[in-house]
């Protein structure tokens, strides 16, 4: 995935520019800045939730999860997934009234959440809502995927689980996008980083110099 | 015995719309106050064809395409509104409905309404009597409760509660929200003119009064009191806000002021439920955890 010149403004305000990112199949980039950086309006952009004409063909190829837990209220645990993995046409949906597909069974075995797949969302723990968060995106199969503070709020035995298949999709040849504040994960998972500050990106490499760079420190944590 | 098959066949197309509006604004969030224009809509195209030497089911078919259409019009119209807004919006469709019902007057009869609507006759069989007619009421709006029910189960409804929950999170996905939500105004509206044919059929007489406004919040209110996106509850609520008129004069209130008494009534279940049964009487409580 090669995005060029990513420019984005809300109303007067400009939240992104010319940002340039280069993400490769079976890697994962980490992006991190800190908040207000336009991190979020660059995922924004990349997952068809914010208008843009130039990288339409690259948001059919993305999925996401959100920093705050977007799953739908009314539904339970394998209904959110199902979304993710079943058919989009409308005459179809009303046909469907299956519950069985196998790749949405599969996600919920991965994250450790098929016990709780009849479960309505609102009854479960932030951990693991994430974590059908995680399902979900893995249930839609698509190549690129952008996980937002994803290990947030995760107990440390799921943060390995999720470390773990991140890693598992990374071998299959997906290419994954982390937005994240704790830079020692962003140091072990990541192939490489890029910087944002002010809609600007900063810096960008590999993990160990970018995160050495007194921009970088200066920018994401006053220098401390 | 008449009397309570009357009372059953009234309840059982006020269900019917309470249903159907319950799948809209509940399961779909789609914030409509104009169901009972395509209840009027269904009714007024029944009496012209059948007027216009039609049968029945040739009026029926009629008037559910015409509905088809024009709510899929209205809807495509309204989509990029949002939630008040699209209130706001359908009550315009609803004023506007009822003034072209008194200003086509040449059409519709205005004011005066039109009476001495044929009763339906199905496979040769004259409905004449309320029993009959009971029947096949029941016969075909309990088919379309199905094909709602149905519909609210399968990966469409699915798709409508995500869509009501939380519509931005579903972009993620690629679904075509908008063809979702033209699709399920237009078939509820169909199920509401499918009312208006057994309405209008039933009592041979109708005017714009009753598929004004005020007709539209009462359904609303039918559904707001039963449970929202609950589609026994809808029906039960109609049942109980139907028969209210009915407890009222059992218990001695003089039937001059019995609609004074029902709007309080009506008022006060309203304030009730608003405050302490968000999800209505006969529904399950909401989950409301973040």
């Amino acid at each position: 995935m090669k995005l060029k010149n990513l420019s984005f403004s809300y109303g007067g305000i400009c939240a992104l520019r010319d940002v340039s990112i280069e993400c490769m199949p079976g890697s994962i980039t980490g992006i991190i800045g800190p908040n207000g950086s336009g991190k979020s309006t660059l995922v924004n952009m990349m997952t068809n939730m914010l208008p843009t004409k130039d990288f339409a063909h690259v948001q059919f190829t993305t999925t996401r999860t959100f920093q705050d837990v977007r799953l739908w209220k009314g539904l339970t645990v394998l209904d959110a997934v199902l979304l993710a993995c079943e058919s989009r046409g409308m005459f179809r949906a009303i046909i469907s009234t299956k519950t069985t597909n196998p790749i949405a069974h599969e996600a919920l075995d991965h994250v450790g959440l098929m016990h709780k797949k009849d479960v309505n969302v609102t009854q479960l723990s932030y951990g693991e809502r994430k974590l059908v968060e995680l399902a979900r995106a893995l249930a839609s199969q698509k190549p690129i995927l952008f996980f937002d503070e994803l290990f947030a709020g995760l107990s440390s035995v799921a943060k390995e689980r999720v470390i773990g298949i991140l890693i598992e999709e990374k071998k299959s040849m997906k290419t994954i996008v982390v937005i994240e504040h704790n830079l020692k994960l962003i140091q072990d998972i990541c192939n490489s980083v890029y910087v944002l500050d002010g809609g600007r990106c900063i810096a960008s490499g590999i993990p160990e110099e970018v995160l050495k760079n007194p921009l970088v420190q200066e920018a994401y944590s006053g220098g401390i | 015995m008449e009397y309570l098959i009357h009372l059953s066949i009234i309840l059982l197309i006020y269900s019917g719309l309470a249903v159907s509006l319950s799948v809209l604004v509940g399961k779909a969030g789609i914030f409509s106050v104009a169901h009972a224009t395509w209840f009027g809509v269904g009714a007024y195209a029944t009496a012209l064809s059948m007027f216009g030497g039609y049968s029945y089911g040739t009026s029926v078919v009629v008037a559910i395409s015409v509905t088809l259409v024009v709510s899929a019009f209205v809807s495509i119209v309204l989509l990029p509104l949002a939630k008040e807004q699209y209130a706001i919006g359908s009550f315009g469709y609803s004023v506007l409905f009822s003034t072209i019902l008194i200003q086509g007057a040449s059409v519709t009869h205005g004011t005066v309404g039109m009476f001495g609507i044929p009763r339906p006759t199905v496979f040769g069989f004259l409905l004449e009597s309320n029993i009959s007619f009971l029947v096949f009421t029941a016969v075909v709006l309990g088919s379309a409760v199905t094909i709602l029910w149905y519909i609210t189960r399968s990966h469409f409804g699915r798709v409508l509660c995500a869509i009501r929950d939380d519509e931005p999170a579903l972009k993620v996905f690629h679904y075509n929200i908008n063809h979702f939500k033209v699709l399920i105004y237009a078939i509820t509206s169909a199920v509401a003119a499918l009312c208006g044919t057994l309405y209008a059929t039933y009592v041979s007489f109708i005017d714009p009064s009753s598929f004004s406004l005020t007709e539209s919040i009462f359904i609303l209110t039918l559904v707001a009191v039963g449970g929202l996106g609950s589609l026994r509850g809808s029906a039960l609520g109609a049942a109980t806000l139907m028969l209210l008129p009915e407890m009222l004069r059992f218990v001695g209130v003089p039937s001059e002021s019995a609609a004074e008494w029902r709007m309080v009534i009506y008022g006060i279940l309203l304030v009730y439920v608003g405050l302490y049964r968000p999800q209505g009487f006969f529904a399950r409580p909401h989950l409301t955890a973040a």
